[in-house]
C-alpha cells in the first residue's frame, strides 16, 4: 500500500473543511475523488502533500508517517524529514505552477539537483527520458510561456516524476484541456499507474473519473458519501 | 571653449568623487536592501517592527539631515567618522530603506503558487527564495530600481554638506570665482551623460530579463 489516510480532519477558522476522511491507495491503482466545489477535495489533496497541516488523523506514505495523532494533536516530523518524505509524492497543480524563468529542462532538474543533490548529468538524462516519454523532447529548451496548456501540463508531470515518486497527485487535470487532450492525459496517467505508481486524482469531471479510475470516492461537505469500484483492481 | 577646458581638471576630480560615492552606495545598499525586505516580511514581530521603524526614520527625514546627523551629531556621543565614511554610511542607510521597500514589493508580487510548487518539490525555503522567488522579483522591480539609481547619482551632490568636493561643488566654486553660470551648465551636462549611461545600462538589464514572460 502506498497511501493510507486515516480519519483526517481539517478546519479553517473553526469551520470544518474535511471531516473523518479515510481511504487507501495501492501501487498501480488510480483513485479519483469527486465532489462539488467547496466540498473539501482540494483540502484533502493539500493535507496529503503537506501544504496544509491536518488537525487530526494520520497519513502514511510508503509506510512512513507524514503525520500522526497524539493527544488530540497532529504531530509532523521535522522539516528535513518532511522534505525527504515528500519526495515520494508527486504533485501536478491545477495551474501547473511551472517556474516561468526556467526552461523546461531546468524546471525538471531544479528539485533533483538543488533539493536532493542528484548529479547534474543524471538529472538531465532522467529529465530527457521523461520528456521523450511525454512527447516533449523538442521542447527541452523552451520556456513555459512558449508552451500550450497541454504541453505545460505534461512538463508539470515530468517535473513531478523527476524524483521517482510512489504517489502522483493531480488537481483537476482536465479542467483546462480540450476534449481530445483529455484522452491524452488519461493515457499518460494510465501509463504512470502501469509503472506501479499510485495515482490520486481530484476532479469534478465524472466522465473522466469513470474512464480512468479503479475507484471513485464521492465527497460532500467535507465527508465521504460513498465509494464505488469501477474496474476490478488486481492487487500487488 | 578654452574657458571650459580650464574647468575640466577640477570637474573631473569632482566627477570621480561623485562616481565613487555612487558606486559604493549601490554595491552596499542593494544586497542590504534584500535583507531589509526580508526583515520587513518577517513573521517574527520584533524583526518586522524594527524594520518598519528603520524604514520610517530613513524615509521620513531628509537625507541631508541624516548626513549632518551622522557627521556632526554622532561625534557628540563619541562616534566619529571621516568625511567619506560618514557620507557612505548615510547614503547606504538611506538607500537601503528605499531598496528594501522595492524588493519587498517585488517579492510580494510573486504568486504563492510558486512557493507551493517549490515546497512540494522539496526545495528548502532558502533555495526557494534564491532560485525561484528572487530572480522573478528582480525582473519585476528593475524599472523601480532604475528610478532609484538615477535619483542616487543626483543625490550624491548632497555630500557638500560634510565638506566633500564632488561634481556640483566643483562647478559652484568655479561659478562663484569666475562670476559666470557656464560651469553649472557643464555640470548639468555631466549629470545628463551619467543618467544616459545609467538608463542605457538598465535597458540592457531589462532586455536580459526579457527572455521569459
Amino acid at each position: 500500500m502506498i497511501l493510507k489516510v486515516e480519519s483526517i480532519n481539517k478546519s479553517f477558522h473553526e469551520k470544518s473543511a474535511i471531516k473523518d476522511i479515510s481511504f487507501e491507495i495501492n501501487g498501480g491503482e488510480i483513485l479519483s475523488i469527486i465532489g462539488p466545489s467547496g466540498a473539501g477535495k482540494t483540502t484533502i489533496l493539500r493535507c496529503i502533500n503537506g501544504l496544509e497541516r491536518c488537525d487530526g488523523g494520520s497519513i502514511e506514505i510508503c509506510g512512513l508517517k507524514l503525520c500522526k495523532e497524539e493527544n488530540n494533536q497532529c504531530i509532523y516530523p521535522s522539516p528535513k524529514k518532511l522534505r525527504k518524505l515528500r519526495s515520494n509524492i508527486g504533485m501536478v497543480f491545477q495551474g501547473y505552477n511551472l517556474f516561468p524563468h526556467l526552461t523546461v529542462l531546468e524546471n525538471i532538474i531544479e528539485a533533483p539537483i538543488n533539493g536532493f543533490n542528484v548529479a547534474k548529468n543524471d538529472a538531465e538524462n532522467k529529465a530527457i527520458e521523461l520528456l521523450d516519454m511525454l512527447g516533449l523532447k523538442e521542447k527541452v529548451n523552451s520556456y513555459p510561456f512558449e508552451l500550450s496548456g497541454g504541453e505545460k501540463q505534461r512538463v508539470a508531470i515530468a517535473r513531478a516524476c523527476a524524483l521517482n515518486p510512489k504517489l502522483m497527485c493531480f488537481d483537476e487535470p482536465t479542467s483546462a484541456l480540450d476534449p481530445e487532450l483529455t484522452d491524452d492525459i488519461a493515457k499518460i496517467i494510465e501509463k504512470l499507474a502501469q509503472e506501479g505508481m499510485a495515482v490520486l486524482i481530484i476532479t469534478h469531471d465524472m466522465a473522466f473519473a469513470k474512464r480512468i479510475s479503479q475507484r471513485i470516492i464521492f465527497i460532500e461537505a467535507g465527508k465521504i458519501l460513498s465509494a464505488i469500484n469501477i474496474k476490478p483492481f488486481l492487487s500487488e | 571653449m578654452n574657458y571650459v577646458g580650464t574647468l575640466m581638471y577640477s570637474m573631473l576630480v569632482g566627477l570621480a568623487t561623485t562616481i565613487e560615492i555612487f558606486l559604493l552606495t549601490l554595491v552596499l545598499s542593494i544586497p542590504l536592501g534584500i535583507v531589509v525586505a526580508l526583515a520587513r516580511l518577517s513573521k517574527i514581530q520584533f524583526i518586522n517592527l524594527t524594520a518598519q521603524f528603520y524604514i520610517w526614520i530613513m524615509r521620513g527625514t531628509p537625507l541631508l539631515l541624516q548626513l549632518i546627523f551622522i557627521f556632526f551629531g554622532l561625534p557628540l556621543i563619541g562616534l566619529t567618522f571621516d568625511r567619506l565614511t560618514a557620507a557612505i554610511l548615510a547614503f547606504v542607510l538611506n538607500y537601503c530603506a528605499y531598496f528594501g521597500e522595492i524588493f519587498r514589493s517585488g517579492i510580494q508580487s510573486i504568486d504563492n503558487a510558486q512557493y507551493e510548487a517549490a515546497e512540494v518539490l522539496g526545495l528548502t525555503p532558502v533555495k526557494t527564495f534564491l532560485r525561484i522567488i528572487l530572480p522573478q522579483a528582480i525582473k519585476r522591480i528593475l524599472p523601480a530600481i532604475s528610478n532609484e539609481v538615477i535619483t542616487l547619482i543626483k543625490d550624491t551632490s548632497l555630500v557638500y554638506v560634510v565638506g566633500i568636493g564632488e561634481l556640483l561643488r566643483a562647478g559652484k566654486i568655479a561659478s562663484n570665482r569666475d562670476a559666470t553660470l557656464l560651469p553649472l551648465f557643464v555640470v548639468g551636462l555631466f549629470y545628463l551623460i551619467l543618467t544616459a549611461v545609467l538608463t542605457k545600462t538598465f535597458k540592457g538589464f531589462e532586455e536580459k530579463f526579457s527572455y521569459y514572460r
